[in-house]
């Protein structure tokens, strides 16, 4: 039996103080107060927001107009709801906030699942279905990846997808999504259990869990089929568990939770490189905050937790994942600005040129963030004395936003490192925002029930809403996909999400069950992925020239031999389209600026090499054998 | 020690239901029966037999979370299980429902042993309280939670629709490959025809090679591939051409090797 909120759990008269005594309502003891309260409401008002989307996508797939508006129209209303329902209401039920912080995730997955609903869409995705089927075909893990070497050495989400496929006998796409739709839910879930095991405050929980939400990367990029997807709710476990055993009174407790805490450390170190160096450095915080704190708040149990997982990390990277620093290294290149193999680390972003509008949301938004997480830090310092150390460690992660911020201006690449690093620097800053927002917003035990007096602080949960609402916006604006993929349509050159069709998909699995595995293939960057992911062929690098010339130079036949070129992959329509993302070799030397498609002759050249075989054509897409060229 | 207390009761109601799956899941061939009783034993069974071998009592964790942390747990222990089965037989299919059925049995035991102890005086704990759905739906909710879903499904269905429309491609792959495919110089080779229009289609093939001619009209359904046998011949070069019955001077697929010295 539902119950009028006016008679739930009045927990909105607690101030929103970190405390190592967290006034909560245990689940279960609500008694008859217990009840779905007004989640059904809210669950419909957004799925209502996500029809909305699904209608902008099914107009954009036939070139509708007004679909980008209706697009941000759905999103608008879907952060709108969750966000003024939690900061609006005079209480909440505690299975209302539970509600909000499953809905979120789930309302985003949907949207996902409505941008595509048959297939993988970004190229990521594929490189690891090539590790998953590479472990399906062997029943072993840890075999060569001719796309992505580091995915075969982190297979923590290839393995429980394996063990889905083979136990369900459902399709890798199918289980893909299954597996990384219960992770993307998780991530929701534990976030708000964590928070709540840390403030006491449903309400603060879930909205720390709709602000985390507003990440750039949260509705695509970490719902995607790729190892952080799976990564990152073990991440928050380890939080959780860590908080749970600092809360522990009994020696037994604590250090059971701490073995909890080592082993979803365990879980998260087999699955994601970048995400166990956050994790390690989230519980760094936790342990220098242990300083901070009350002596009786100090504990043996964090430094060894932290210590573990520390050596679980290295063990992994310099005994299995061998192939790690090859892969991060260009990363840091591309971070402090030096030349690195990223096709972008000198010139513009792989998110393009932003359109202005996007260009100010995102600013916007994150100078909020700027704003705000100080604030919330500054609040959890002055609480310290009252607090269990990993409150105090988020504290201080949320100033992460300054080196998040540092890294967009700065870093040649840095729309997409800023973007890949709020992942991680949500955590904390949400947190915090939440406390700040929460508190400013909040209703006066001694206000009158009913009109509009009833809500203590309108103006501020008007503002709250707002500034959640620019987060959101800024969040997809400045994130994944880009603004030339943000919506489904035809096919676009260099345009992530919209550089996978038919044509390619099918080219690339012929090629993957009729060629020989790990042939050196030549193309432009996305067809390449695609032919190194699905189609087992090596990835090679810097072989834009071949593309740049009109017919077959002596550079050329020296260039086929020096990288082992044994396949040219030619798709005629980068010599019908100019870029999305403004390249479209990795690396380009005309990165962003090009003006016009390439020249039918830098592809058809290739015909009338002697020795050259055309083995391939679907009318699009055309494969050439460069073996007998070699000779 | 024999007591059936309530979380023993919850326990021999896993290990049932993880036998019942573990067995149906290792005869069954049926994609549908696959998918209801080889999931719960990927992603819910062995977390659930871990948390109440953990927390029999539920002191630690109650509710939604020890459902999350049953989902989680579930994960945790296929991924790190994974490693294990790498080690030993391989991650098959049979060896999955041994681990997953495994790590039940196993946590059956440990949490059969701590569920007849009683929580100690200093933290008296409730016997654990089931879940009751009445007790969270009312009729209204369920309306509205219906309607939501028929909203989401109704979203989905156009989301499918005009995502096939979109993506839909009309084309005809061909190929020439020498076999074995790594040995550019073999003298036999494959030519194939794989149809992608969407729809039956009549394709006229022509193969050239030197002087001599070749050519056949076939009829392929939607994905049906049609390949002949190539004898090449040292210092000729062999050509294919497709086109549609309909309009056949419009080539919509050309493939070649190069002359064998």
């Amino acid at each position: 039996m539902t119950v009028s909120v006016e008679s739930a759990a009045p927990e909105a008269e607690m101030p929103p103080v970190v405390s190592t005594e967290p006034v909560l309502v245990d689940d279960g003891n609500e008694g008859a107060r217990r009840g779905l309260g007004r989640v059904p409401e809210v669950a419909l008002a957004m799925a209502a927001a996500t029809f909305i989307v699904a209608v902008a996508f099914a107009g954009a797939r036939s070139g509708k107009s007004w679909a980008n508006d209706l697009f941000w129209l759905g999103q608008i209303v879907l952060y709108a709801i969750p966000a003024a329902f939690l900061l609006f209401r005079r209480s909440i039920l505690r299975a209302e906030a539970f509600g909000i912080a499953l809905l979120m995730p789930v309302a985003t997955f949907l949207i996902l699942a409505y941008y595509s609903p048959d297939q993988f869409r970004f190229i990521d995705e594929f490189q690891h279905a090539q590790t998953l089927q590479t472990i399906l075909a062997t029943h072993h893990l840890f075999h060569v990846n001719t796309s992505l070497p580091v995915s075969a050495q982190y297979p923590g989400l290839e393995i429980i997808t394996s063990a889905v496929v083979s136990l369900t006998h459902l399709s890798i796409t199918t289980s893909g999504m299954i597996v990384t739709g219960v992770a993307h839910v998780l991530v929701g879930a534990v976030l708000y259990f964590l928070v709540l095991e840390l403030v006491g405050r449903p309400r603060v929980a879930a909205f720390a869990t709709v602000i985390y939400a507003t990440g750039p990367h949260y509705q695509f990029f970490d719902s995607y089929f790729i190892y952080q997807t799976i990564a990152i709710p073990f991440l928050l476990l380890t939080l959780l568990a860590v908080v749970k055993m600092i809360k522990s009174d009994k020696a037994a407790v604590a250090n059971t939770w701490g073995a909890v805490a080592i082993a979803c450390g365990a879980v998260t170190v087999v699955s994601h490189h970048i995400t166990s160096y956050g994790l390690v450095a989230i519980l760094l915080l936790v342990v220098i905050a242990q300083l901070f704190v009350p002596r009786a708040g100090r504990g043996w149990r964090v430094p060894v937790v932290f210590i573990v997982v520390v050596g679980m990390v290295v063990g992994w990277d310099l005994g299995v994942a061998t192939a790690t620093w090859h892969y991060i290294r260009p990363i840091i290149d591309s971070l402090l600005g030096r030349g690195g193999v990223l096709p972008n680390s000198k010139r513009q972003s792989v998110s393009g040129k932003l359109p202005l509008p996007d260009t100010i949301w995102e600013y916007a938004s994150t100078l909020l963030l700027v704003v705000l997480a100080p604030l919330g830090a500054w609040q959890v310092w002055k609480g310290r004395r009252d607090e269990n150390a990993v409150s105090l460690g988020l504290g201080i992660g949320a100033l992460s936003i300054f080196i998040v911020l540092v890294v967009r201006v700065a870093s040649g690449d840095g729309g997409e490192l800023a973007g890949r690093a709020m992942s991680f620097a949500l955590i904390p800053i949400s947190f915090v925002c939440a406390i700040v927002i929460v508190a400013r917003a909040q209703t006066r035990p001694d206000r009158p029930k009913h009109g509009i007096r009833r809500f203590q602080n309108f103006g501020m949960a008007v503002l709250g809403t707002g500034v959640l609402v620019v987060l959101a916006l800024g969040g997809i604006a400045g994130g994944w996909p880009s603004y030339y993929a943000r919506l489904p349509g035809s096919y676009r050159v260099s345009a992530y999400e919209r550089s996978i069709d038919e044509h390619n998909l099918d080219a690339a699995t012929w090629a993957g069950s009729h060629l020989p595995r790990g042939g050196g293939v030549a193309s432009d960057d996305f067809t390449e992925s695609m032919f190194s992911s699905l189609g087992n062929q090596a990835y090679l690098r810097n072989l834009a020239p071949l593309f740049l010339t009109t017919t077959y130079t002596a550079g050329d036949r020296s260039l086929v031999k020096r990288q082992r070129i044994a396949f040219v992959v030619a798709d005629k329509r980068i010599t019908e389209q100019t870029p999305a993302a403004g390249f479209y070799f990795s690396p380009d030397p005309h990165q962003g600026n090009y003006k016009k498609p390439l020249a039918g002759a830098t592809l058809n050249k290739f015909n009338s090499v002697p020795g050259v075989s055309r083995i391939y054509d679907n009318g699009t897409i055309v494969i050439y054998d460069l073996a007998g060229a070699a000779k | 020690m024999t007591t059936l207390t309530s979380p023993r009761r919850f326990i021999v109601l896993l290990v049932a239901v993880t036998a019942v799956c573990a067995v149906v899941a290792a005869v069954s061939s049926v994609g549908a029966v696959d998918i209801v009783f080889g999931l719960p034993l990927a992603l819910f069974l062995p977390g659930a037999a871990l948390v109440w071998a953990i927390d029999p009592w539920a002191h630690q964790v109650k509710g939604a979370q020890r459902a999350t942390w049953t989902v989680a747990a579930s994960i945790g222990v296929m991924i790190l299980g994974g490693l294990l089965l790498n080690l030993t037989g391989g991650l098959t299919r049979a060896h999955w429902l041994i681990l997953s059925s495994a790590v039940v049995a196993v946590a059956a035991v440990v949490g059969w042993l701590r569920a007849g102890v009683e929580p100690s005086p200093e933290a008296p704990a409730q016997e654990h309280t089931p879940f009751r759905l009445l007790n969270y739906l009312s009729l209204r909710a369920v309306a509205i939670l219906a309607a939501a879903v028929l909203v989401v499904s109704g979203a989905l269905v156009l989301s499918q629709r005009t995502n096939t429309e979109a993506s839909r491609e009309q084309f005809v792959q061909a190929w020439m490959l020498p076999q074995p495919a790594s040995n550019a110089f073999s003298t036999t080779a494959q030519l194939g025809v794989k149809n992608e229009e969407g729809e039956d289609a009549v394709l006229v093939i022509q193969l050239k090679q030197g002087s001599s001619t070749s050519s056949w009209t076939v009829h392929l359904g939607d994905g049906q591939q049609w390949t002949h046998e190539i004898h090449r011949e040292v210092g000729k070069s062999v050509s294919a051409t497709v086109a549609k019955a309909s309009d056949p001077a419009s080539i919509v697929a050309r493939v070649n090797l190069a002359k064998l010295s």
